[in-house]
């Protein structure tokens, strides 16, 4: 029969630490019964019917947010037979909290007392056993970092958990504060550590007042430096060798009497698709490894100190500057960097405004554009840079007006914990299971479209197509779409279907617009139009693999869909302007049917805005419309 | 001062009669780094606004 043993404790307690200590690498990730709030899950590896949970760190049970109302939940439905309540030994008073809120769960417990190498090298005594007698529950001191003594916990928790005495349990924190005041004074006398003092003095200059912020850019810039050049240096030439690989497999299909579809297929869908999941692996590695050790030093908090003012000018919060930033590099590593921020809204409105950040993907395209469009003129790439900004800043606005968004999140109360050195092993077990995490989930989503992509891309009414694009089934929907265009000045089917590629990779959409149109720079017919298409291709909703990245975040397939109907509205709207800025500036006649078309579909994006905005949400709590409520 | 927000706080540590030590402010009116029994926490200026302090010592 299997014993269930949760870990409890507090954000920073070395909880996770303890957590990849017991389990090796045997973890797997899950949710909490449908909500996005992680849960991870192993097995003792001294014990295979032992199964420990890790619970996502918390201050208290009843805080409200996702997090704990999660484990609330957990903890009532399914109790675990032993709870271990990690704690943070050089933060004991803070820590004893939640041990009082678990200990009213009467459920029996184990304390875990972490960081007691800290305290030992310092010379700061720790009474384990007077810590026994306040709680009424054991009490071990463990270094989960080093290792030591986690035996003789798991012994402990095994055997000879207690349930908490009653006098412990507290609902209160004033009152659970005034009465344990003394109480730990009998337990340890706590004095500066060696590293809480090194932490002050680096801080000064982390946290300064003006240096602060430079500080974080070169951080940020290193971060970007690394996982894209580096990382995606690596992965280039990953695509490479599966782009040679492809033709080697093409001919050799051929050669070995292979129909030229089924070759064409496996060639060009199966191997470059699978080519396309790996070679974003080498960025994904590097930008996981240095995200992880932005955490686990402690320097993330840091960050979002010095930045959190300047977002919160756009209903985001200091750190959504990473996710920002990488976006720049590639929107997949954008999405996933904003896994760091805490509030569920902040959160989800990063991943929304995230993709509008020109990629390097979206980069080549405005190469092309400059080069063959504009004559060189380096101004129309450039500006392209702006105008994410402009509309990210705009975005953010309009999404603040929607309940999932806006009202902010209560108390903003960040705690800085101690800096400290990453320990490899917990940042290598983070890249591990992540990097399977990406390559199961978002490989699988990427690859099946690449070959869907690919049958419409080769396949026509008149079966396969060998490389003519003009009999394709893409082509037929293209001719179709190429009417939604119009009022955006690229109303042909070429472009349609450029941008319909351009959902698999947004390169592809000059690899697209070469091959269905001999002069491509034809299709528009004056340079606004251009200059429409390529804000539709960096505006609109982002290429597949960043898709599955923001399916992964936001956790659900709704909100995805919610994301990708914004973006579009987005590119829509602002290639609609521009166009018919040009439309006007070049004084165009005869084109009532793309301005008919046009103010159609803008006049009722603008009512769907309104009408949404109008829904009274039910919930007072989030609320923005305070004043204009009907309600009260 | 909400009970909610208040409770958020008190649950860190910043209850009646707890001592609050100021130790730097954010650029551009961010947030407020104080230490808290032990802990340090960045509060933003407008919630620490609405922490009543009785001012003791100011070293």
């Amino acid at each position: 029969m299997s014993l269930r043993i949760c870990l409890a404790g507090n954000p920073n307690s070395g909880k996770t630490t303890l957590f990849n200590a017991l389990t090796g690498s045997r973890q797997r990730v899950g949710n909490f019964a449908g909500v996005t709030v992680e849960s991870k899950e192993g097995r003792y590896v001294k014990d295979k019917n032992v199964i420990i949970t890790d619970l996502p760190g918390l201050y208290s049970l009843k805080a409200g947010s996702p997090d704990e109302e999660a484990v609330l939940g957990y903890l009532k439905n399914s109790p675990p037979d032993v709870i271990i309540n990690v704690i943070d030994g050089t933060r004991l008073e803070r820590s004893l909290y939640l041990t009082s809120e678990l200990a009213s769960l009467n459920i029996p417990m184990v304390l875990a007392v972490n960081m007691c190498d800290d305290l030992e090298k310092n010379g700061i005594n720790l009474s384990a056993a007077r810590l026994s007698e306040l709680t009424g529950v054991p009490a071990v001191k463990i270094s989960a970092k080093k290792r030591r003594h986690i035996s003789a916990l798991m012994e402990r928790a095994i055997k000879g958990a207690a349930l908490p005495s009653p006098k412990f349990t507290s609902t209160d924190p004033a009152d659970f504060y005034k009465k344990a005041a003394e109480d730990i004074k009998k337990v340890i006398v706590k004095g500066e550590t060696r590293a809480e003092k090194i932490t002050r003095s680096i801080d000064g200059a982390l946290m300064h007042r003006f240096f602060g912020i430079p500080i974080f850019a070169a951080v940020i810039l290193c971060i970007y430096f690394l996982s894209f050049r580096l990382g995606g240096g690596a992965g280039d030439k990953i695509g490479g060798w599966f782009s040679s690989l492809s033709e080697i497999a093409f001919d050799w299909l051929i050669q070995v009497g292979a129909a030229e579809w089924a070759a064409d297929l496996i060639s060009n869908a199966v191997i470059k698709g699978v080519g396309t999941v790996l070679s974003f692996l080498p960025q994904m590695l590097v930008l996981f490894t240095l995200l992880a050790l932005m955490e686990e030093s402690g320097y993330a908090a840091r960050a979002a100190f010095n930045t959190d003012r300047l977002f919160r000018s756009f209903g985001l919060g200091g750190k959504s500057m990473l996710p920002m930033i990488l976006s720049c590099g590639c929107a997949v590593t954008g999405i996933m960097a904003a896994r760091i921020i805490e509030s569920e809204k902040e959160r989800r409105m990063t991943v929304f405004l995230a993709p509008f950040m020109p990629c390097g993907a979206k980069t080549a395209v405005f190469g092309w554009f400059a080069y063959n469009v504009f004559n060189g003129s380096a101004l129309a790439a450039a500006s392209m840079y702006f105008l994410s900004i402009f509309v990210c800043a705009a975005g953010g606005k309009i999404l603040s007006l929607f309940k999932s968004f806006g009202g902010g999140e209560g108390v903003f109360a960040l705690e800085i914990p101690t800096l400290r050195m990453p320990s490899v092993k917990d940042v290598f077990m983070v890249l591990y299971n992540k990097t399977k995490d990406f390559i199961v989930r978002a490989g699988t989503v990427i690859f099946a479209v690449s070959v869907i992509l690919w049958l419409l891309m080769n396949t026509g009414m008149g079966g396969y197509t060998a490389g003519n694009a003009a009999e394709s089934f893409l082509c037929d929907i293209g001719s179709v779409l190429k009417y939604l265009f119009r009022p955006l000045g690229f109303g042909s089917w070429q472009a349609a279907v450029a941008v319909l590629s351009g959902s698999l990779a947004k390169e592809a959409v000059i690899e697209t617009l070469t091959v269905c149109a001999e002069n491509p720079a034809e299709l528009f017919s004056n340079g606004y139009a251009a200059y429409s298409f390529m804000a539709f291709v960096l505006l609109s909703p982002p290429c597949v693999s960043a898709i599955a990245a923001a399916r992964r975040e936001l956790g659900s397939a709704k909100q995805t869909f919610y994301m990708m109907a914004f973006q579009t509205g987005c590119a829509y709207t602002v290639s609609l302007i521009i166009n018919f800025a040009g439309i006007i500036a070049t004084r165009f006649s005869g084109l009532i049917l793309s301005a008919v078309i046009g103010i159609i579909i803008f006049t009722a994006l603008v009512a769907a805005l309104i009408k949404i905005r109008r829904a009274c949400p039910g919930r007072c709590a989030h609320c923005v419309r305070e004043e204009k409520c009907r309600r009260k | 001062m909400q009970s909610e927000k208040a409770q958020k706080l008190m649950r860190l540590g910043i209850t009646p009669g707890a001592r609050v030590k100021v130790i730097r402010f954010a650029p551009f009116h961010g947030p407020v780094q104080i230490e808290v029994r032990g802990t340090f926490l960045a509060v933003r200026l407008a919630d620490a606004a609405r922490i009543q302090l009785d001012l003791k010592e100011y070293k």
